[in-house]
């Protein structure tokens, strides 16, 4: 893949561990990883700056939730493609984000393979 | 929690959710140690994990563990990396942990029948566990994980509030 080719990736999780994680199974697949937030508000503000293919959210975050910062996100592009990654797989919770307009919904703890085929079934690659 | 029967499927929940996620983030063999009611606490942990919960169940839950323990921990979920201090790098394995086991066993719940909560992220601190009387709830149950290298304590002090 030609540098310019690669589809963005914009990773927001309060844990660095997990940040470092998906940058790691996206990088290895070729993608580019733009930006990361540590909560939803700085979520949201860098998907403004940087309008990637692809956001990966956790919910359970300082500050803004993965709930609230998802839905002020597709209020700003309502094609937004985000992907709920989540421990908190409650059916409601599950259910809200879908609503709110999420593409997927992951469940921790993470099973890389499914993590790297849900993404190419979003970006349809 | 007053009921024996919400005491044993609360218990059970932790039990089977921290065994799953610890086994499966460092991918080494974990086994589930002891459960008990808390009366006094007689061990001393130096990192411990507070996560709020509401809801369906209120109160908290807590993971503590040791240095030695937080480090080969750490060092399995980073590939083996050594780790020979508790930096942020390290904390936030731990944290993600803590987070994902707490999820899943409230997630066991639910598919069981209760109601769903909210989870605080979790609070670090140094040390060990509060105790009950500070977390102003009734009482305290324990279970445990046997790792290669020390114990795991997960601290459940929840009132059920929902059906």
């Amino acid at each position: 893949m030609e540098q310019g080719d690669k589809e963005t990736i914009l990773i927001v999780d309060d844990t660095q561990f997990m940040r470092k994680m998906l940058r790691d199974i996206f990088e290895k697949c070729g993608f580019e990883i733009v930006g990361e937030a540590s909560n939803g508000k700085e979520a949201v503000e860098l998907y403004g700056e940087l309008s990637p293919d692809l956001t990966t959210m956790d919910i359970s975050m300082p500050e803004m939730d993965g709930i609230e910062a998802l839905k002020a996100i597709i209020k700003i592009d309502p094609e937004a493609q985000v992907l709920m990654v989540s421990a908190m797989g409650f059916q409601g919770k599950v259910l809200e984000a879908v609503k709110a307009g999420a593409k997927n919904f992951i469940v921790k703890p993470l099973d890389e393979q499914k993590v790297i085929d849900i993404v190419n079934r979003i970006l349809k690659k | 929690m007053d009921d024996l029967k919400d005491i044993k499927r609360v218990i059970k929940a932790f039990a089977l959710a921290s065994q799953q996620v610890v086994s499966q983030m460092t991918k080494c063999e974990i086994e589930i140690g002891k459960a008990y009611e808390k009366k006094e606490s007689s061990s001393s942990y130096d990192y411990s994990f507070i996560i709020g919960i509401a809801g369906g169940y209120e109160g908290s839950v807590t993971m503590s563990l040791k240095e030695d323990t937080a480090f080969f921990i750490a060092s399995a979920m980073l590939g083996g990396k050594p780790i020979e201090k508790f930096d942020d790098l390290a904390e936030s394995t731990i944290r993600e942990i803590s987070n994902t086991v707490v999820a899943l066993a409230f997630t066991k719940l639910e598919d069981g029948g209760d109601s769903a909560v909210d989870i605080t992220p979790p609070t670090f601190m140094k040390g060990d566990s509060p105790s009950s009387a500070a977390l102003n709830t009734n009482r305290t149950f324990v279970t445990t994980l046997d790792t290669p290298k020390g114990v795991i304590e997960f601290n459940i002090s929840l009132l059920k509030t929902g059906d």
